[in-house]
């Protein structure tokens, strides 16, 4: 009996795997942000997005003044 | 083989003078940079389907357990599959493996915000897109970076695999917050977008396979080999070299040697600590009286020594031997380990969160750095794959054990004391590692052979 409850257990302790955050430590998370900032998810999604935006495209900038600097022989 | 384009850059390694003086930053942080980007959206995905679990329940009408079958089928997949990459990678060239491999997850991802059920839940998110997420983190990577650097390959792998850090804690909350604004297949779409829109193009304008590719060297040392002296006065011809002596043509060899197994075995016990405590460590916090919130806000103190802890070990291994470092990772968990067992909950709780964080990931580059130091370039991607499934295989089987373990005797101490004995032991294994004797950091330099191809070969400085 205990072998069949412990099997039948797995699939939900799987859910808490590192590849899948823990839904209560995301709770928390989102308590917290709330609390700190108090502004509306809206605005979170918005900076949050901004932020995962700006990095890539300021990266390829950066990028493409190396290459041609060095295909200016800079390097 | 030698042809291959993945494969072009092999040792030896080759001395070619000082490094790059001036011109600006290396070409191979932006590789980092692009990679980190990379993981970072990837993983940050990944572990945000922990978010969704409610959402898909309601609207599915299904059990949490169903839904779980899709996260522990992809935990399967994407750790089996790691070898496979590894090979394309050696192959093809990580660039093309993680352009078609992104390309894949970001639909993938969109993909997953179609699905009518759980049953195609599991399917795409199970096998499609566990399956792409591999071929982008971290076999490929590793294998790339590597090529890019020698002296400061533990600090450029550290680097990108924090993006994987830093994922978690902004792409999870940024889904949260779409749930909460949208609904769950927005989220996906929006998520899928950011990898076919941004992660995608990043990676085609960024990453190269090797320095050679752009007229470079590996860490920055001098370009252009076919100029002798540029206007500085440098000299860029290769004078001595440094083979690997356990270097193989074929990567089965590297299992005719032990490093290969030590590396492998301390690696998968590495697996099995950190997935058993992933998945359990709310759940033993709470056998403990901890509350939940607590056990999070812990989880959280982890994640974030488990930063420090990374990027520190990577940058402390290019300056030292990696295997001493190595050892004191495991040894410092083990005792993280220990105290969850002998400490009494709130002292082991945040024992564990900062011994056990500063230890989490810092493996990832010592395990990769001495595998590219030891065996070379040649086949350092399906090495990298092989070391990494055996990572995933044996952690996926901590999960389950540990599971029926708690079950059978309610407690997780038999479990944690497993797991310090064997974080001991890998400590002792990874200093049996006879770096000094196999790891080309150490080797003595030779003169270069006149038909040594430039940029087959790579730079490393006197005194590494």
């Amino acid at each position: 009996m205990w072998f069949m409850n412990a099997v039948m257990s797995l699939p939900a302790l799987l859910l808490h795997h590192s590849e899948s955050v823990d839904p209560t430590l995301i709770e928390w998370i989102k308590d917290e942000i709330d609390a700190i900032f108090g502004v509306s998810p809206t605005m979170i999604v918005v900076v949050l997005g901004a932020v995962t935006l700006a990095f890539p495209i300021g990266l390829m900038v950066l990028a493409m003044l190396r290459v041609r600097k060095m295909r200016r022989g800079g390097s | 083989m030698e042809d291959q384009p993945g494969s072009s850059d092999t040792s030896p390694e080759i001395e070619t003078g000082e490094p790059e003086s001036g011109g600006g930053i290396f070409y191979g942080w932006y590789i980092v940079a692009a990679m980190f980007f990379a993981t970072f959206i990837g993983v940050g995905t990944r572990q945000g389907f922990g978010v969704f679990v409610k959402a898909w329940e309601d609207d599915f009408g299904t059990s949490v357990g169903l839904i779980s079958v899709a996260a522990g089928i992809g935990w399967a997949v994407n750790g089996l599959l790691q070898p496979v990459f590894g090979r394309l990678t050696d192959i093809y060239g990580g660039r093309r493996v993680m352009i078609i491999s992104i390309t894949a997850l970001g639909f993938s991802t969109i993909a997953v915000g179609l699905v009518p059920n759980v049953y195609f839940l599991i399917a795409v998110y199970g096998f499609v897109l566990s399956a792409t997420a591999g071929g982008v983190f971290p076999t490929p990577m590793s294998s790339v970076v590597s090529r890019w650097f020698h002296r400061k390959r533990g600090t450029a792998i550290s680097l990108f695999t924090a993006g994987g850090s830093f994922g978690g804690m902004l792409m999870v909350p940024f889904a949260a917050y779409l749930l909460v604004i949208a609904d769950w297949r927005t989220a996906w779409f929006v998520m899928g977008g950011i990898m076919v829109f941004l992660g995608m193009p990043l990676l085609v304008a960024i990453i190269r396979d090797s320095p050679s590719d752009m007229g470079l060297e590996p860490d920055g040392g001098p370009g252009k080999r076919e100029t002798t002296d540029d206007s500085e006065g440098r000299t860029s011809t290769p004078t001595t070299i440094r083979i690997a002596p356990l270097e193989a043509h074929k990567w089965m060899d590297s299992f005719r040697s032990a490093p290969m197994w030590q590396l492998s075995l301390t690696f998968a016990v590495c697996g099995v600590t950190t997935a058993m405590i992933s998945v359990h460590f709310v759940r033993w916090a709470e056998t403990e009286g901890i509350s939940a919130g607590t056990a999070a806000l812990a989880f959280g103190v982890l994640s974030a020594f488990n930063f420090m802890g990374l990027v520190s070990a990577g940058w402390i291994s290019d300056h030292m031997p990696r295997k001493y470092l190595l050892a004191t990772v495991y040894w410092a968990r083990a005792l993280a380990f220990l105290g969850l067992i002998f400490l009494p909950g709130q002292m082991a709780l945040w024992t564990f969160a900062v011994l056990g964080g500063a230890s989490w990931l810092a493996t990832l580059p010592l395990t990769s750095g001495l595998t590219a130091d030891v065996y070379g370039l040649r086949n350092i991607g399906t090495l990298n794959g092989l070391a990494q499934m055996s990572h995933q295989v044996a952690g996926g089987t901590a999960v389950v054990v540990t599971g029926v373990v708690f079950a059978v005797w309610d407690t997780y101490n038999p479990t944690f004391a497993v797991g310090a004995v064997l974080l001991v032991a890998a400590g002792f294994a990874s200093i049996a590692i006879q770096e000094h004797k196999y790891s080309i950091r150490y080797q003595t330099p030779v003169p270069a052979p006149p038909a040594a191809t430039p940029f087959s070969v790579s730079a490393i400085a006197d005194g590494d």
